[in-house]
Order: structure tokens, then sequence, then C-alpha cells
């Protein structure tokens, strides 16, 4: 317990000295990336969770993000609703009024997520493999279309105007957390149990482990840290619509993870701050080569080929350590 | 109903006409989901895999036929609006189709080869990971070739409108419908009474028994993504002679609709492509008369719940783990 | 210990959250330009979704650039134009538009089409005091964003509105159908002021149908259109879909005698050939007609097809426009301050551009007419111009 309130007193004054010294000497750009890389490593691993540990292959993350954002930008955002039968222009004030009410509403929307994580994963317990990734991937499309149809948070149009609070702070410090919570999960029984689920889900089952119930807290888990996630990026980007969260960015995290090598946490972390980067730094390669659009080939590329001759991902399902860093070294102990 | 029929107003219909006429549309959209789908049914019944890539198979059929006219002659000209092409030929007609199919074939067979081939043996999300890689790959390869504005397609057959008597559906939309209905027989046949039909069943019985068997694993899987490429290439064709523009991205959401389809009915049976792919069409198409906004939602709705009740699909073998 | 620990948590996080969320402040000024060059940016989506409208407006755009240095550039300093692709993507929007703030650190910046992209984008031009103005984006919220951020087309709901009063005062419609793209808020914008003016006015609307982007077969939609018997179908859509809808809607039997009507979305070279003649006789609303016999449009026609040898659609007059609208800010700002340009932009009056002669509104908004043209052959016709206070 008391390792947990340090970790966590730790975490949030590195977060803080990180970002006063992000605001101090560097510049708004490279800021832009690092908080977007926190975010995809808040993505990454709460989905390593479901799909790494537990087996569960989810293409459902995008759609909890959306619920998420949503969720938390209702409650800190001024909504504008347009009266398609009137024409009248409803002004609603924030529920939370002033900066203060920013990770309320964040949790809030974590948990709105996480109850929709509760509502996808006990009917979708039968399924399996492939046919999990189908309904998860219809349950984010299912979101969607909802989100494009509600007229008070703007339907298509989405919502503009999110209030200028997702500071680096905040996004490290959440960063932070669901990587710490993470590496306690993974040592915790619970973590094993999720492991023994994806390594043999029947003998896991006749070793005593409830798998449905742990199937469902690993959607959930996953879920909550995806919802914060969302409203993160939301208050970031300062408006979000239904199409930010179509099932493309489900496959990106999940191609985030895979790349890491499924299962191993560092591997999430790396693959996120890889993919936010890689797409960054060749955005200049583009413009000189002046080829428009070979951005994406090369990354749909680097993919195939990746697969094709390392199909475990960077780290397999080890973790980076400096024993591991060592032992890779030339000369090293094999 | 007969009430219903009688209420209509003057050159309006009732509303049992109306959903008459959009069951008719759904057979007709379905028709093409299901010939996409077979490609992904097929695939899956061999390899276990989601050939994401299959989209954009169909994407480029309507591409393959789409030069080959440009070539001859026969697409408009934005450069100059008012040059009028000449009407398309029939033999023309049948070699668009043909060089589609051929094109298709030798793609899907080279996305095989090198692409999922060399991960044969390894972890499943790989394989399918990297057939989202061959998605991104074509799509964005297809923008960069093809440039992302829609191109118009030549006219085929001069659209008109037939009156089939309660229903009344575009020629077009009935040369899918019995295209489709030919080329999903032909098949079920093909793979039911032929050797190498005979061989297909063995690999998605078993492959290694079927190798042990004698039969050539290779060859036969090559086979398979051939026949579903054509027919991926007949329904990009048709479905460009129905609504004759096409773009590098056509094949996002028809490959996503087909794949749901594929699973609807059974993912691995054929007749449960077809199956899936008509119920999808109709399912969408009739809601579609009370709600278009919600209609889109109806495939993924209707996927779950199915799943739910039936997590193996309609028609699809349930398999029992063993221990 | 545990309770202090708790209580030291607390109350940090409380201390952090005050200060954790500090707004950074605006950094006014600036110039953009060195000796010789100034610098502009530029940022639309030249790969994914909407690539098309993005390649369209940067080629207005690149022409105008062209012209400008060959002519001597701005006040003698030639333009340093800086592209960045948005990728149909908002993040994409949100960090192309940071780079061109804080690294390029440009004088003014252009962009987006798509409304959600700029509105992903706005916030940090605004942060950083840096005017933007779209050449394309209708959603009224964009200028809502912030005082530095303009635009230079119609809002929805004056074209919305505008569509309805010709449809019902000029044409004299009284039953309309909507066929919507749900996922675009273009269309989505469109149709909802079409749908509130037409039904103000006292006309009925029997029919609102949407479909999802993507969609390239509407036989549901259209089954539903024809059974309430519309005469007049309002397509809010881009031409890409309109050349589609048309000629299924044509072949679905309803008639020459319920004529289509949309906004400028029609606009495109593309437009004719594609919807293989269904077009004939419905109308759009647009900023300006191809056919235009002044010598600034045919200039800038013959201009776009010499050099990329196609017509130009709207997008492209629009990327056109938008860079003579920052030049003459510029020459009216008197220097290459942000400040300055913004105030000279805020204060535009009658810009003769190729999409019409416009002025910069209190909202930040361009207050132009709208042209409703007809199809006729491969022509588009002007048949009416309706003013803003027309449909007040």
């Amino acid at each position: 317990m008391h390792r947990t309130l340090l970790l966590l007193v730790v975490g949030v004054s590195l977060a803080f000295g990180v970002d006063w010294f992000l605001g101090e000497f560097i510049e708004e750009y490279v800021v832009r990336i690092i908080n977007l890389c926190g975010i995809a490593i808040i993505l990454a691993v709460s989905l390593n969770v479901i799909n790494g540990l537990c087996g569960q292959f989810s293409l459902g993350h995008a759609g909890f993000m959306a619920i998420g954002a949503y969720v938390s930008a209702y409650f800190t955002t001024t909504l504008r609703v347009l009266n398609t039968e009137t024409g009248e222009t409803v002004v609603r004030a924030p529920l939370f009024d002033g900066a203060w009410g920013f990770v309320p509403a964040l949790l809030i929307g974590g948990m709105a997520a996480a109850a929709a994580g509760l509502v996808v994963g006990v009917p979708t317990l039968r399924l399996k493999g492939d046919y999990l990734a189908i309904a998860t991937l219809g349950f984010g499309e299912i979101v969607i279309i909802m989100l494009t149809n509600f007229e008070s948070v703007g339907a298509a149009r989405g919502l503009p105007g999110l209030p200028n609070y997702a500071s680096s702070f905040w996004i490290l410090t959440f960063a932070w957390i669901c990587v710490v919570s993470s590496v306690f999960l993974q040592r915790s029984t619970f973590g094993r149990a999720l492991v023994a689920i994806r390594e043999n889900e029947l003998a896991a089952e006749v070793m005593g482990i409830r798998v449905a119930r742990l199937k469902v807290m690993a959607f959930i888990y996953g879920a909550f840290f995806a919802g914060l996630a969302g409203g993160l990026l939301g208050h970031l980007l300062r408006t979000i619509s239904p199409s930010t969260f179509g099932f493309m960015k489900s496959i990106e995290v999940v191609v985030m993870l895979v790349l890491g090598g499924l299962g191993s946490l560092t591997g999430a972390i790396v693959g996120a701050i890889v993919l936010t980067v890689l797409p960054e730094a060749l955005r200049d390669v583009e413009q000189q080569a002046k080829l428009p659009g070979i951005r994406m080939v090369v990354y749909a590329l680097v993919l195939i080929l990746l697969m094709i001759f390392r199909p475990q991902g960077i780290f397999g399902q080890r973790e980076l350590s400096l024993k591991l860093l060592r032992r890779l070294l030339p000369g090293g102990r094999k | 109903m007969l009430e219903l029929l009688a209420t209509a107003e003057p050159g309006g219909t009732s509303l049992a006409q109306a959903l008459l006429q959009q069951v008719a549309n759904g057979i007709a959209k379905g028709s093409v989901y299901a010939l996409i789908a077979v490609g992904y049914t097929m695939v899956y019944g061999v390899l276990q895999l989601i050939n994401f890539a299959h989209g954009e198979v169909y994407m480029l059929g309507a591409y393959f036929s789409y030069y080959p006219a440009k070539w001859m002659g026969y697409t408009t000209d934005p450069e100059d609006p008012t040059f009028v092409p000449a009407k398309v030929p029939l033999y023309v007609v049948g070699f668009l189709f043909v060089c589609s199919m051929a094109c298709c074939a030798f793609l899907g067979m080279l996305i095989e080869r090198f692409a999922y081939r060399p991960l044969r043996n390894s972890s499943r999300l790989a394989a399918l990971i990297t057939a989202i890689g061959v998605s991104l790959l074509l799509q964005n390869g297809g923008i960069m070739l093809f440039k992302a504005d829609p191109r118009g397609f030549p006219t085929l057959i001069e659209q008109s409108s037939v009156d089939l008597g309660l229903v009344a559906l575009t020629n077009t939309k009935i040369i899918i419908v019995v295209v489709a209905a030919v080329m999903m027989t032909g098949l079920h046949l093909f793979v039911q009474k032929t050797r190498p039909g005979a061989a297909m069943r063995a690999c998605s019985f078993d492959m290694r028994t079927a190798r042990l068997m004698g039969v050539n694993v290779d060859g036969t899987i090559g086979l398979t993504f051939a026949i579903g490429s054509i027919m991926a290439a007949v329904a990009g064709v048709l479905v460009a002679m129905d609504q004759p523009t096409i773009d590098p991205l056509m094949g996002l959401m028809a490959g996503l609709k087909a794949f749901v389809a594929a699973v609807l009915g059974g993912i691995g049976s054929i007749p449960g492509a077809a199956l899936g792919g008509l119920l999808l069409g109709v399912t969408e198409s009739v809601v579609g008369t009370f709600s278009t906004t919600y209609a889109e939602a109806v495939a993924f709705v209707l996927l779950i719940l199915v799943l739910l009740v039936k997590p193996s699909g309609l028609l699809g073998k349930s398999g029992r783990e063993k221990v | 210990m545990r309770k202090a620990l708790i209580l030291a948590i607390a109350l940090s996080v409380l201390f952090f959250t005050a200060i954790g969320c500090k707004d950074k402040g605006n950094e006014a000024g600036g110039s953009g330009a060195t000796e010789d060059t100034v610098k502009l940016g530029l940022y639309v989506s030249t790969t994914g979704k909407i690539a098309t409208f993005g390649t369209d407006t940067k080629n207005g755009v690149d022409l105008a650039v062209e012209e400008i240095n060959k002519a001597g550039g701005i006040k003698g300093k030639t333009i340093d134009l800086r592209f960045y692709d948005a990728a149909s993507k908002a993040e994409e929007a949100g960090n192309v538009a940071t780079k061109l703030a804080t690294q390029d650190k440009v004088l003014v910046a252009m962009g987006e089409v798509a409304s959600g992209l700029s509105l992903a984008a706005a916030p940090v031009f605004e942060q950083n005091g840096i005017p933007m103005v779209s050449p394309s984006s209708t959603n009224p919220t964009v200028t809502q964003q912030g005082k530095n951020i303009f635009r230079i087309c119609f809002l929805d709901d004056f074209q919305g509105s505008a569509c309805a009063v010709f449809a019902y005062k000029e044409l004299g419609k009284r039953k309309a159908a909507i066929i919507r793209n749900q996922d675009d808020p273009y269309s989505t914008g469109l149709a909802d002021y079409f749908r509130l003016k037409f039904k103000a006015l006292g006309g009925e609307i029997v029919a609102d149908e949407s479909y999802k982007e993507g969609t390239k077969e509407f036989a549901s939609q259209i089954t539903n259109v024809k059974a309430k018997t519309p005469d007049i179908i309002f397509l809010p859509c881009y031409y890409n879909d309109v050349a589609l809808l048309s000629q299924q809607i044509r072949g679905q039997g309803i008639g020459d005698d319920v004529p289509m009507l949309g906004g400028d979305g029609w606009e495109s070279a593309n437009l004719i050939p594609n919807s293989k003649g269904a077009l004939e006789g419905s109308y759009f609303g647009n900023h300006y007609s191809p056919e235009d016999p002044s010598e600034h449009v045919q200039a800038f026609v013959k201009g776009y097809k010499a050099k990329y040898n196609t017509a130009p659609s709207s997008l492209a007059a629009l990327g056109y426009d938008v860079v003579y609208v920052v030049k003459k800010a510029i020459e009216e700002a008197g220097e290459f301050d942000r400040a300055k340009v913004r105030d000279a932009l805020a204060a535009l009056k009658d810009f003769k551009g190729v999409t019409g002669t416009f002025s910069i509104d209190e909202h930040r908004d361009a207050r132009k007419p709208i042209s409703i043209l007809k199809i006729q052959g491969d022509k588009f016709l002007p048949v009416k111009q309706i003013q803003p206070q027309d449909v007040k």
C-alpha cells in the first residue's frame, strides 16, 4: 500500500516536473507529439491487458474511446444544440464549469466506457478469436453510428470548443497511473489468471479460474483506460466528431501492440511511441520526395514485412529491461 | 394488407408496395454482398484467416476493367465535356469482365504467395495484421496510382427501369441478381462435384491430413484465392456497371459489409455466404423503409445478435474444442 | 503515517489541478517574413477520405502563389508556401497546425476544407496569434473559435436557406425531399437549414433520408422518396455522390418534372460527364459560374486548365481566392505583422475574387451572394443571384 502511494507521488511529481520543463524549454510541436505519445501509451497498455494478457482479441477500443471522449466533453464543454424543428440554437453552459471539473469529467467518461465494457463483455464472452474481434468491431461501429445520429452531441458535426485542459501534466500523470497499475495487475493473481486463460482457457477453468468473470474484468479495465484516453485526446484536439473514432483507430492501437510484441508491457509502450512519432517523421520524407501519400504505403509495407520476418513483434512476450539490453548487445552473455 | 394497397395516393405507393420494392432492392444489394462474401468465406474455410484485403481486390476489379475501357476510348473525358464516348459493344463488355477476372485472380494468388504463405505457420494474429497491412497497401497504393477522385465508369449497358409487376428494378440490377445467382450455383457445384473442389474441401477439413493423402495443398490454396478474387472482380465490374463511379476507397465499406454477411451466414460455408448476403441486404433495405438513418447500424446489430445466438453463424458448423 | 500520506496526496492533487491546466498565453505579433520572402502556411488533406477536396484546394492555392510570385510577390517579397498534408484526420490537422505555427512560424495560415479538421487546427492558431483563413469550411462554429479565425465561403445556414428560398419562390415547389450524407457535417448542415427555411416559408418536407459515407447504392432511400411524390429533391452532397444519386433517381423512374437541387459541393468538371445526363435541368447554388464572362474568372479558368488539364472545381476556386485575400490583407496592413494582418482581414471590404465580390463581416465570415446555376447540356447557366439579405 505504501509503495503504491509512493509510486503515485513519484509519478505525479515527475509529471509535474516534465510538464514545467516542456512548457519552458521545448517547442510546442514537440510537446504535442509527446502528449499524443502519452495518450497512445494509455491506449496500447490498456488494450494489452485485453488482447495481450487475456488473449481476447478486441477491435472495439475506439468505441470505448469515443464514449469516454463524448461523456467527458459533455461535462466540460458549452453545448450548442441546433433544434432542427424550430431553428433555435440552445446553449447549455458546462456542467462542471472550470478547470477543477476536468479530472472528475475524465473519470466519469472512463467509468461510462467501463460500463460499456461490461455491457459488451458479458454477452460476447461465448465468442472466441476472430468472432470476438468481429463482434467488438461491430460494437465500435454501432457506437459511431449512434453518435452520428445524436443531435444533442452535435451529430456528424461533432462537438467543437472543448476547453484547453489536457496539459502534458495530466496526460503524463494518467499514462503513469495506467502503466503502474498494469505492472501491478500483471504481477497479481488476477494477471496470472488472465495469462492462464490466454494460454489455455479450458485448462484454466479446470484449475478453478473463474474464466467468465475475469474476462469481463479485463474488458472493464481496458475500457476504463480507453475512455480516459479518449477524454484526454478530445481535450487535446479540442474538437471531437464520430469520424475521429472509426474502426481504423482501433486497428491503429492493435498495430501498436503487435509491433511491440503482444503481451509485453514495455513492447506496448515502445510500439505506441514508435507509431506516433514515425508518421510525423515520415512527413518530412514525404515532403522531400514529393510523393504525397507514400507515407501510408511505407507504413503498410513495414507492417507486412515486420509480420513476415518477426511475427512476434519487436520484443515478443519479453519485457525490455537492462538485463535484456545487455543480452542483446554484442558480446553480451547469451 | 389489401387496405394498405388500396390507400395509395395517386402516383405514390402504399406501404406494402414500398416494402415489396425494398425487398427487391435488398435482393440486388445482397447479391453483391454475397459475391464478395464468398471470397472471405472460402479463404477463412481453408486458412482460418480473415482476408482483410479482399475488399481491395473488389475495388481493383473495377479498376482492372476501367483502364482497358479507357484505353479503347469508351470513357468520358473531364478535359473535354463535349466528348461523347461510343456505345460499348457486347463483346467488349465480355472482354472487360474477363480482363478484370484474370487480373484479380493473378493478384489474389500474388497476395497469397508473398504475404500470407510465409506466415502460414505463425500465429493467426500475425496473419491478420498482415492482411490489414495488405489492405492498407492496396488502398493507399490505389490512391497514389489512380488518384483519390472518383472516375466515371463507362456505360456498359444503358440503364432503364423494368416493371416486374409488383416491383420495378433497373435492368442492371436484374443482371446483378442473375449473374450472382449463376456464379454462386456454379461455384457450389464446382466445390461439391469436381476433383479440385474436393481438394479444397479436404484442405478446409484438415490441411495436414489432406497433404498426407496427396493433395497439392499450396496449389489448392492458390486456387482458393484465385476463385475468391474472380468472384470479387465480377462483383466489382457489376457494381461499377450499376453505379458508374469508382474510387480507391470503394472496397472499404463493401468489404466490411460483405465480411459481416459471411460471418452471418456461417463463415466457411458457401451457401452461408449467399444466405448471409441476401439476409443482410434485405434487412437493411426493409429497415430503410422506416429509417434510413439507422439502417446502417442494422448490419452490425444483426451480426452481434446472430453471433450471440449461434456463434458459428446461420449455416456454419460449430467445432467443439477437444481436450 | 498512512493518513498523512493520503492527505499529502490529496493536497498535492488539488495544488496541481490549480496550476496543471495553465493556459499558455497568446503570443501576438511576429512576422513570418525574412528579407525577401514571406512564409504562408497551407494545410489541407491530400490523402485519406477527403483527399479529392484537399487536392483541388491545393491546386488552386499553388496556381495563385505561382501567379503572385511571377508578378513580383507580396510587397516585393516572394511567397514561401509551407504545405502539410492533414491526411483527413483531426489529430493530424492539429499536429500540422502546431508545426506551421511553432516550427515554420508562418505569417498567415490557410486551410482546411472540412470543418471538423479546421476546428482541430483553429485553437492552435488562435493560441499562437496567427490569423487563419479557411477557404471552404462552412460550419458556423469554425469562426467562433477565436478572433484570428476567418473564412471566405458561405455558411451552411445561408446556403441552405438560399436553396429553400429559390425552390419555394422561384421554382414554386411545395413538396421537397432531402437525401443527405449523415456522416458529413457539411451535408447535414445544409440539409437542416434547408429544411427549416422551406418549412418556415410554408412548404412541406415529405421525406428526409440519409445514407452513410461511402454508400454507392441508394435504392432504399430513393424508393422512400418516390413513394412520397415530392416535386423537388434536395441533394446537399458532394459531386461524386450526386453523380450516382441523380442517375439512380432517374433510373427508378422519377421524371424530369422533379428537378434536383444542391449546394456548392456539386461544382466539378466531373459532375456532368459522371452523371451521364441525369442532372439535365437541375439546379445548384455556387460561388461563381465557370461560364461567367468576366475577364477575371475566365483568366482563372484558363490558367487552371493550362496547368492541370482539367476545369477547376469550386474548391479550387476558393483555394485560389484565399491566397489573394491574404495578399490583399497584407498589403492593406502595410507591414508583415500578424496582429495588423488580422485587423486588415477583419476590415476587408469588397474583395473581387473569382468566387464573387465579398466583404468580411463582424463574425469574420464572408458576406457574399450565392449564384444559382442551372445545368443545361454541358453548361452551368446562371439563373439567379441570391443576396444574404434576401433570406433573412
